[in-house]
C-alpha cells in the first residue's frame, strides 16, 4: 500500500521531513501546509488552507511538525479526518495537558505516535548498541552538551513559565538517556538567558541527572546566535568510555573565501546515505509500523517520560531544588 | 645573587616530582633536601634529582631554608605546614587541596599570617598561557558579561593514598575540584555561593566516590558546571584535562588546556598524547620562588585562595549526602 504523507509545518525540521518523505518507501509525498508567510518555493505541492490540502493532496498520513502549543489543534483535526499522525517532542508544555492528548488519541483510536529523533541517530544508537554489547561494562557517568543556534526569541519574552528553549531542546537527549540507562530520580538544573540590544538571545542550561541505577548524567544546551551545531555524547563505565564530538566526526568542511576579509567561513557536514539518517530512519520506521499492522505508540509513552523530567528541569531551575521524580 | 633555599616534605604526592624538575633546573635555587615518611621513596627521589636526603623535618630545618614545598598525603598538610611555619622559612608552598577540613585550612592560615610566612596554594593551572588569555578576552568584554561555565576536570583513578578518604578526605570530588574552583574564581572574581553535587562509585565499586557532578551558582548569578570524575579508563591517553566552555552575553569561549599534543602510537601499548604546551608547574614554581626570596607574586593562590576552592569540594559532599545545594561555608 502506498501512503499519502503531508506535512504541517513551515519550519526547519518540516522543511528536512518535506525533503526525506519522497525517499520512503511505500510513500508518496502529496504536499505541505505552510502558514500564510511561509516561503513555500522550496516544495512545490505547498498549501496554505487545510480544506484545500485535504480536498486537493488527500493525504492518508499527517506529519505534524509545528511548535509543542500547536499540535493538539491538528491532532484534533486528524481525528476528524480519520488522518495517521506522526508528531513531535514535547507534545505538550503540561503532563497534564499530554495525558489529556493520550486520552483523546485512544479513544478516537487514531493511529498516532511521537518521532524520536535521538533513538535513530546513528552516533547515539551506534553507542546504545555498544553499551548493550559491554563495550564499557555497567555505565557509571553520561554527559551530553548541544551548542545550537540561535532562538525563537519570543520564548524569552514570555512569562517565567515558559520553559527555556536550551531545556526544551535536550528533550531528544532525555529520551535517548531514558531508553539507553533507565528512569531517572533526581534533577538538578541551572539556567541563566539573555537578551542583548539587537534581539538575539543567548540562553545556557547545565542539567545534572541522578539514574535510578545510581549512575550520574550531565547534559548542557547552549543557545547563542550565529552558534554552530554541536554535540558531544560521553559515556564512563567500569570497563570503558565511549566519546563522540559531532564536530570531529564531520565527514566533510567546506570552505568559502571570503575576499573582504582575513577569515574564511567553513561548515561542518556529516552527510549519510538516506537508508542511514535518523531522519529517514524515524519516517520510515513509523510507515513500517502501519504496513505492519504493529503500531504501538512508544513515542507517545516514551515522550510523556522525557516531558517529565524536562518539567522536572524546569521547576528545579525556579525554585533552585533538586527535585525527586 | 644569593640562590633561594628550598626543601621538599613528602614526595607522597606525583606533583612532587614535576615540583622537583624545576626547582632542580631552576638557575637561582639552591635545592637543600627533601624528608619523606617513606625513606625509600625519600632517598630515591634525592637520588633522582641530585639533592640531599634528611630523616627528620627537624635536620632539614637546620638548613636555614628560605621556602619548603608541602606535597605528602592531604591528611598531613596541616601538620606539616605548622612545623614549616614555625622553623622560620620565608614561604611555604602546599599542595592542593590545601587542606581536608575547613578549619585545618584556617589553621594554617592564621600561623603563617601569625609568624609573617607567606603561604601559597598549588594551583599550576593559573599558569597555563591559555587560561591567561582566556582571562583576558573575558575582562577585556570579548564575550560580553559571563552567563555560564561548563568545565570538566577528569583523570583516571589515580589509586594509592589518594582513594583512602583517611588519608585523602575524600576522592575524586576532594582531588580534582579545587583546581576548576579556582579557576572560576579567578576568572569571574566572584566567590560560590552554592554547590549542588551527584556523586558515585559507579567506576570501582568501592567506598569511594570515584564520579562527582558539580553545579556550582555564584554570587552574581553565573552559574557553572563541573565534572570532576576519574572516569578516564587506564588506556586513556592521558591522565587528565581542564576543559571550561564560558558563555557570555556575546560570545563563547571554549578552553582545552592540555590541547597542545602529538598524538604517537607505538608498536606496542595504546596511543599516547604528547604535550608540547608551556609547563604550567614550573610557572608555579618560578613563581614560589620569588616568593621565598622575599618578593612579589602576585599571580600565586595564596592560602585563602586554597581555602575559598577547598570550600566547594566541601560544600559538594554536604549536598551530595542531602540530595540538595549547600552553601560554600568559609
Amino acid at each position: 500500500m502506498t501512503h499519502r504523507v503531508a506535512v504541517i509545518g513551515s519550519g526547519c525540521v518540516a522543511d528536512t521531513h518535506a525533503r526525506y518523505w519522497p525517499n520512503v518507501h511505500d510513500v508518496e509525498f502529496v504536499g505541505m501546509l505552510v502558514n500564510s508567510s511561509a516561503d513555500s518555493s522550496k516544495v512545490t505541492n505547498t498549501f496554505k488552507d487545510w480544506d484545500a490540502l485535504l480536498a486537493i493532496a488527500m493525504p492518508d498520513i499527517i506529519d505534524i511538525c509545528l511548535p509543542t502549543t500547536r499540535q493538539t489543534e491538528f491532532v484534533e483535526r486528524a481525528i476528524l479526518a480519520k488522518l495517521r499522525v506522526l508528531l513531535q517532542q514535547p507534545l505538550a508544555n503540561s503532563l497534564r495537558a499530554y495525558d489529556e492528548l493520550l486520552v483523546r488519541i485512544r479513544e478516537s483510536n487514531v493511529i498516532a505516535d511521537c518521532a524520536r529523533p535521538s533513538i535513530f541517530d546513528p552516533a547515539y544508537s551506534a553507542a546504545k548498541l555498544m553499551i548493550e554489547e559491554g563495550a564499557i561494562g555497567t555505565p557509571a557517568a553520561v554527559r551530553i552538551s548541544r551548542t545550537s543556534s540561535s532562538i525563537v526569541s519570543d520564548n524569552l519574552e514570555q512569562a517565567e513559565e515558559k520553559i527555556r528553549p536550551s531545556l526544551t531542546s535536550i528533550i531528544g537527549d532525555l529520551d535517548w538517556l531514558i531508553w539507553t540507562f533507565g528512569p531517572i530520580q533526581r534533577v538538578y538544573a541551572l539556567n541563566r538567558d539573555h537578551r542583548n540590544d539587537v534581539g538575539n538571545a543567548v540562553d545556557c542550561s547545565l542539567v545534572t541527572l541522578r539514574f535510578a541505577s545510581g549512575a550520574v548524567g550531565h547534559v548542557s544546551s547552549t543557545h547563542a546566535p550565529s552558534n554552530a551545531p554541536k554535540t558531544t555524547l560521553e559515556i564512563a563505565g567500569d570497563a570503558g568510555l565511549i566519546e563522540h564530538d559531532s564536530s570531529r566526526s564531520a565527514s566533510l568542511t567546506s570552505t568559502s573565501y571570503a575576499p573582504t576579509s582575513r577569515t574564511n567561513e567553513s561548515r561542518l557536514e556529516s552527510p549519510m546515505n538516506y537508508s542511514d539518517d535518523a531522519t529517514y530512519l524515524q519516517l520510515a520506521a513509523f510507515v513500517e509500523q502501519l504496513a505492519t499492522g504493529s503500531v504501538s505508540p512508544a513515542g507517545l509513552i516514551a515522550g510523556r517520560e522525557a516531558l517529565r523530567v524536562l518539567l522536572a528541569a524546569h521547576e528545579s531551575v525556579k525554585t533552585g531544588k533538586a527535585v525527586t521524580l | 645573587m644569593t640562590r633561594v633555599k628550598i626543601g621538599i616534605l613528602s614526595f607522597a604526592h606525583m606533583h612532587a616530582y614535576s615540583y622537583a624538575d624545576a626547582l632542580a633546573k631552576h638557575p637561582d635555587v639552591e635545592f637543600v633536601g627533601i624528608v619523606d615518611a617513606d625513606d625509600t621513596r625519600g632517598r630515591s627521589a634525592a637520588e633522582q634529582f641530585n639533592t640531599k636526603y634528611f630523616t627528620s623535618e627537624r635536620e632539614l630545618f637546620v638548613q636555614d631554608l628560605d621556602g619548603v614545598i608541602v606535597t605528602s598525603e592531604n591528611i598531613h598538610h596541616h601538620t606539616l605546614v605548622a612545623l614549616a611555619a614555625q622553623s622560620g622559612v620565608r614561604a611555604i608552598l602546599c599542595e592542593k587541596p590545601l587542606a581536608t577540613t575547613i578549619d585545618h585550612a584556617k589553621q594554617m592560615i592564621s600561623l603563617c599570617a601569625a609568624r609573617n610566612v607567606k603561604l601559597a596554594t598549588a594551583f599550576p593551572c593559573r599558569y597555563s598561557p591559555a587560561f591567561k588569555q582566556l582571562c583576558t578576552n573575558v575582562w577585556t568584554g570579548a564575550i560580553g558579561d559571563v552567563l555560564a561555565i561548563c568545565a570538566t576536570n577528569r583523570g583516571s583513578m589515580p589509586g594509592g593514598w589518594f582513594i583512602d578518604k583517611t588519608l585523602a578526605g575524600g576522592a575524586a570530588v576532594i582531588d580534582h575540584t579545587v583546581h576548576v574552583a579556582d579557576l572560576n574564581r579567578v576568572l569571574l572574581r566572584t566567590e560560590a555561593e552554592t554547590v549542588y553535587a551527584e556523586i558515585h562509585n559507579g567506576f570501582n565499586h568501592e567506598d569511594w566516590e570515584d564520579t562527582g557532578f558539580l553545579s556550582i551558582s555564584y554570587a552574581n548569578g553565573i552559574v557553572a558546571s563541573l565534572d570532576t570524575s576519574w572516569s578516564r579508563p587506564k588506556s586513556y591517553p592521558t591522565w587528565g584535562d581542564v576543559t571550561m566552555q564560558v558563555v557570555g552575553t556575546c560570545g563563547i569561549l571554549n578552553l582545552d588546556m592540555f590541547a597542545q599534543n602529538l598524538v604517537h602510537y607505538s608498536a606496542k601499548g595504546k596511543g599516547e598524547w604528547i604535550n608540547f604546551g608551556s609547563d604550567t608547574d614550573a610557572g608555579l614554581v618560578s613563581d614560589f620562588i620569588h616568593l621565598a626570596s622575599g618578593d612579589d607574586a602576585p599571580h600565586i593562590a595564596t592560602g585563602e585562595d586554597g581555602l575559598h576552592a577547598l570550600s566547594v569540594a566541601i560544600a559538594a559532599y554536604e549536598s551530595a549526602a542531602k540530595g540538595q545545594p549547600a552553601k560554600a561555608h568559609l
